[in-house]
């Protein structure tokens, strides 16, 4: 009788045991999801992938190496014009192959703005609904399928899959407000850990002469307070700020400048506020760049732009709105 | 296979490569297994996408691979997509790597068991309530554009400071360099195309 007990309870022990094994990262989405995010930050991962926009398509490589030395990561063009992102300890280098040129971001350091909230599953919850979708095989590897529906027009949807084990992305789907796809990713050959090749995150270009144009950006300083000068007075709902930065105007002259970034847990809007070239005429414009948009115009006679992988519509209402903030 | 010759042989598909060195890729191409495989691979991905509608149909993207395997396996089969099942050993060195690339793109989730079909997961996303934008005015903004040089910049640096974008990786840069090529400028958004709402409408945000 006793060992009849003691058998049922290893057993009961052992049975969910397997079961929380097998339920690997949760049966929550949102788990699948913060578990991606770490994976794409911490592991080692090399692949080729095919990203396709409308009629575009284009064949990319990723090396992504996370070590001692921390991130460094090399996105680079496999087809057209010749292109590259090189990301490490020292910032962001935009390469543009066809006229050899090179746009650095030095005033920026990474450190300055903190990363987007960890704790921002109530925040995206929010503003999205969260689904588990099916099992697929990408680049010979198991994912599950995480979809992530906006529950307003302010923002887009995704669609990820993801590796079971390790938790790396392998496809992705953005969707617009009206479920129609805007964009797809996908791997078509994935290597991790010891596999991948480091070489590859020297850049092509590398020994080539090329010039390099800085942004021209101010860095910023500490934020005020914690108050912006500037803000929106109308935000899509669950938008809130994450950061801002700061650079005062020289006395007598132009060039104050404020960055400030909202979001809503899974995106995120970022609104320049600066003061106006004399030299150019500002104009309201809208812009859209691959599936980012852009919305720029004048505000209390300063230049304001605002970014976002947002519809149209909510970097227009963003961008609209911005007004020097009550003291 | 090196960076390099991956590099060449997408060149050559574009068209982008030296008349020498198309030379010597071709050559390569009929005597080189992997290279002859990736070779084909690339242009089922090319085909296959290329086909596509509206950005992305997934049953005709589907349905143009199945046939190609279909033809491929049975040359004087009758052209027949098939529902189910379609992912079975094939003959041939091209049809082996496409395989690879089928898997990657065209698993159909309907017909793969246990996963969910197309149709549930457009009903779940109906399903959910959505709200108008609150007082977007759909008219009116000028369409000529930021200097392409200041918006770049705006661009990298909204991407590094919101941890490259969704899902905080590489995804968020995809974009960037997609822009970054010539045929990719910068365009005025479409306004029709964004969901209009009337201003000052009620703004709903149901949990």
């Amino acid at each position: 009788m006793r060992a009849g007990a003691v058998i049922r309870s290893v057993g009961a022990a052992w049975l969910l045991f397997c079961t929380q094994a097998i339920a690997g990262p949760g049966n929550d989405p949102l788990s699948w999801l913060e578990r991606m995010a770490t994976a794409m930050n911490q592991m080692s991962y090399q692949g080729t992938f095919v990203y396709i926009q409308g009629d575009r398509i284009e064949t990319m490589r990723i090396t992504h190496v996370s070590g001692e030395e921390g991130e460094r990561e090399r996105l680079v063009s496999l087809s057209g014009a010749p292109r590259e992102v090189l990301r490490d300890s020292n910032g962001v280098r935009w390469v543009f192959g066809d006229d050899a040129s090179i746009l650095a971001d030095s005033a920026f350091n990474r450190t300055f703005f903190p990363k987007l909230p960890d704790d921002s599953k109530s925040q995206a919850g929010r503003s999205y609904a969260f689904k588990f979708g099916g099992q697929s095989i990408i680049a010979g590897h198991t994912a599950r399928n995480i979809k992530v529906l906006p529950r307003d027009h302010y923002r887009y949807g995704y669609s990820l899959w993801i590796e079971e084990r390790s938790g790396l992305l392998l496809k992705w789907e953005l969707v617009d407000t009206s479920r129609k796809p805007l964009a797809k990713l996908m791997f078509t050959e994935l290597v991790l850990g010891s596999e991948v090749d480091r070489a590859e995150l020297k850049s092509g270009h590398a020994k080539k002469k090329y010039r390099t144009v800085e942004t021209e950006l101010p860095a910023g300083g500490a934020a005020m307070a914690g108050s912006p000068r500037w803000k929106p007075e109308r935000l899509p709902p669950g938008f809130e700020l994450t950061t801002h930065r700061y650079h005062a105007a020289a006395e007598g002259a132009g060039g104050e400048y404020e960055h400030l970034v909202y979001s809503d847990g899974l995106t995120a809007v970022s609104v320049y506020v600066e003061s106006p070239d004399m030299d150019i005429e500002h104009i309201e414009t809208a812009e859209k760049h691959g599936t980012t948009h852009a919305y720029s115009c004048t505000a209390s006679g300063m230049k304001v732009t605002v970014v976002g992988n947002v519809p149209a519509a909510t970097v227009e209402m963003i961008g609209r709105s911005v007004a020097l903030a009550s003291p | 296979m090196s960076k390099e010759t991956r590099e060449h042989i997408s060149s050559l598909m574009d068209g982008e490569i030296s008349r020498e060195a198309s030379r010597f890729l071709v050559r390569r191409l009929g005597a080189d297994e992997e290279l002859s495989a990736t070779w084909a691979r690339y242009h089922v991905v090319r085909d296959c996408l290329r086909d596509q509608e509206g950005g992305f149909a997934r049953e005709d993207l589907c349905t143009r691979i199945r046939l190609a395997i279909d033809e491929e396996e049975k040359p004087a089969a009758v052209r027949r997509p098939r529902a189910r099942g379609w992912l079975k050993p094939v003959a041939g060195m091209a049809i082996a790597a496409s395989v690879a690339l089928v898997a990657v793109m065209a698993v159909d989730p309907g017909a793969a068991p246990g996963v969910q079909p197309p149709g549930a997961a457009t009903e779940s996303v109906a399903a959910e309530p959505f709200s108008s934008p609150q007082g977007i005015s759909t008219s009116t903004v000028a369409s000529r554009t930021v200097s392409s040089q200041k918006m770049n910049a705006y661009l990298l640096r909204h991407y590094q400071a919101t941890g490259a974008g969704n899902g905080r990786n590489f995804v968020g840069f995809v974009p960037v360099i997609v822009n970054a090529a010539p045929s990719a400028e910068s365009e005025p958004s479409d306004k029709a195309a964004e969901p209009a709402g009337g201003e000052n409408a009620p703004a709903q945000h149901p949990e």
